[in-house]
């Protein structure tokens, strides 16, 4: 089956709702079970500043975001370039539900916790790199508060 | 990398090609936000658990305050407001008219048809050879899961254009060619292949084969070699390039997942692939 892009772009406002309801879900640390509606790929593709939601502006833009994801450029997707695995029995998504939001340190099933690391872990004596690719220390972020988030381009 | 492909970016093979990726991040996302490299082994992102878009908040004391798997900026902020106290005009997404954009190709996409996969598959390990010139062309190789478990099965070798170099394959000379030499029992077939012809003079769509192992081994890594015509437009140059790959037959978890999986109903009406073929 392949969804005509224009039918996407229509259901982008319908998806900004289901967003917020799937926000405020996370928002409350609800346990969330499998057979999410949105592959994380879509989401990814529409959600273009990461945040979780998919504000007007993202809308606007749909077009565009989904148009990338049309790899064969056939101006149709199917749903293996929507990243969508349909399951038998029900209805499609990954195993792991929508997204991969919560996992604070409260939970045990967070990947991270799994690792090892607590509230209260030091950060790993290791040396990596800083956006001139001169080495970097990461003991030179203690004095002060830091957010680290761990991402990259695609 | 996540999600190979995507924007056009394919793994980066060398650390300046990482911190490349970051100033195109910068470029694109329009931030001017410290951003820090995690080395090639990705020694960082093991030691904090592997998580792919996962946020930390560290405290003066170098320590942990809070951790998860998945950026949630809201969460963030107010934590956030906790520790350092609450901003009047919080800075807000929208400010920011974040706005990713393709980078425009060095030639036409869409003029090779992607090889259609036969299912799910996994990235295994590569590791290129020092060839003294930088990978213009990068393998991506995959497997199914009966190869990784049993040794036999089928494997994808994709040869995809690094956007860094703004570089498009020349189609007005002699295909890409790759060769596969294995060790011991290991049999590929085919062991070598060559790519489609073309008609437009330039593209940079991927070139994609699949080849079938019997008798693979992690310990037996495959030797790809490579031979293929680049040429870079803004700076006037055509090359031929040979390099090498060695192929380990082991799962990289590092090497992140294309988005499109198991492409099986790319082509409507398409036939299956033959191993070493392309599907036209």
């Amino acid at each position: 089956m392949r969804i005509p892009l224009r039918d996407l772009v229509c259901a982008a406002a319908i998806t900004a709702a289901l967003m917020a309801t799937i926000a405020n879900a996370q928002n409350r640390r609800e346990p969330r079970s499998g057979g999410g509606f949105m592959s994380t790929d879509l989401m990814r593709a529409l959600d273009a500043n990461r945040d979780g939601r998919i504000s007007a502006d993202e809308i606007q833009r749909a077009t565009r975001a989904l148009q990338a994801l049309d790899r064969d450029r056939d101006g149709a997707l199917s749903f293996d370039e929507l990243g969508i695995t349909r399951r038998p029995g029900f209805s499609f998504g990954r195993p792991s539900g929508f997204g991969r939001g919560g996992g604070s340190s409260r939970s045990g099933a967070s990947r991270i916790s799994r690792s090892g690391l607590v509230v209260g872990s030091p950060l790993p004596d290791v040396t990596i790199f800083d956006e001139q690719g001169q080495p970097f220390d990461l003991k030179q972020l203690k004095g002060g508060h830091t957010v680290i988030v761990f991402g990259c381009l695609t | 990398m996540s999600h190979p492909e995507q924007f056009g970016y394919v793994r980066p093979f060398s650390l300046k090609e990482r911190l490349d990726h970051i100033q195109e991040a910068k470029r694109s996302l329009g931030t001017t936000i410290p951003w820090l490299c995690d080395a090639l082994d990705n020694r960082f992102k093991h030691a904090m658990g592997s998580a792919n878009n996962s946020e930390f908040v560290i405290g003066p004391d170098g320590k942990i305050l809070h951790m998860r798997d998945w950026s949630n900026p809201s969460l963030l902020r107010t934590e956030l407001a906790k520790l350092a106290g609450e901003v009047k005009n919080p800075t807000q997404v929208a400010d920011l008219n974040l706005d990713i954009q393709d980078r425009k190709p060095a030639a036409a996409r869409g003029v090779v048809r992607r090889l259609e996969l036969p299912g799910q598959m996994r990235a295994v390990k590569v590791l290129p050879q020092d060839s003294g010139q930088p990978f213009y062309v990068k393998l991506r190789a995959e497997v199914d899961s009966g190869l990784l478990s049993s040794g036999t099965g089928q494997m994808y070798l994709g040869f995809h254009l690094d956007p860094l170099y703004e570089v498009h394959w020349n189609n007005l000379v002699a295909p890409i060619e790759f060769k596969v030499e294995s060790a011991g029992e290991t049999k590929v077939t085919p062991a070598v292949g060559k790519g489609p012809k073309v008609e437009a003079e330039a593209d940079v769509d991927p070139r994609e084969f699949l080849v079938q192992l019997e008798n693979a081994h992690p310990d037996r890594p495959l030797k790809v070699s490579v031979r293929y015509f680049a040429c870079n437009d803004e700076q006037g140059w055509c090359k031929a390039v040979t390099q090498e790959y060695l192929v380990r037959i082991e799962a990289d978890r590092d090497a992140g997942q294309r988005s499109s999986r198991g492409r099986s109903s790319r082509f409507r009406g398409g036939s299956r692939p033959r191993p070493g073929g392309f599907n036209r």
